[in-house]
């Protein structure tokens, strides 16, 4: 279901360029959304991203429903 | 025989007579003032229990202390983003780490979110 990255993390499309990873740093489960590039044939990750604990992961999903009714509203 | 004021219609203001109709009209003011500012407190906490507006007017999120996941218009597109933010003298501003996903790719985030925890399980 995922594809490994440049790092070894698992990759999720999100579009042509923007994954979300979930991988292993100092020894905590990070889960990245992150914008990647193409340097020479690799994919590599870029600066534009956010590498999430599982604690902000977690309060990400839990108020899912509130951000989607907040995008309905501007929508 | 002199008249009643008891018989003065309640139009008229004649102060003496009236004494107790006023204070009745002066409570049930008050307790309309009362009603309406219950009502908007209640309005108001509703509104904040969900989200809080951020420095560009953005629905903020809170994921932890200075990162938020955001709600907001760019260009008449709506973005959700996820950002750190940064405290510039007591004002909260958005600071460079994070990203503003348009609605295709907050969708897409979403769709996958059941893969992404599982591959969460098993690095924990």
């Amino acid at each position: 279901s995922s594809t490994k990255g440049p790092g070894g993390e698992h990759m999720f499309q999100l579009s042509t360029m923007r994954f979300a990873t979930v991988s292993e740093f100092r020894g905590r489960v990070m889960v990245g959304i992150r914008e990647y590039y193409d340097a020479g044939g690799e994919l590599k990750p870029g600066k534009k991203g956010i590498s999430l604990t599982l604690e902000q992961w977690t309060s990400l999903k839990e108020q899912m429903d509130e951000i989607d009714e907040a995008v309905k509203e501007l929508s | 025989m002199p008249k009643s004021k008891e018989f003065i219609s309640s139009s008229e203001s004649d102060s003496d007579s009236d004494q107790p109709k006023q204070k009745k009209k002066k409570v049930e003011k008050k307790e309309k003032k009362e009603k309406k500012e219950i009502k908007k407190e209640v309005k108001k906490a509703e509104k904040s229990s969900s989200s809080t507006k951020g420095p560009g007017g953005e629905h903020m999120f809170q994921l932890s202390t200075m990162r938020f996941a955001t709600v907001s218009e760019f260009r008449g597109r709506v973005m959700v983003g996820i950002r750190e933010y940064y405290d510039a003298g007591g004002e909260l501003k958005p600071g460079k780490k994070g990203i503003s996903l348009t609605l295709e790719q907050w969708t897409s985030l979403k769709e996958q979110m059941d893969e992404i925890d599982e591959a969460v399980k098993e690095l924990s």
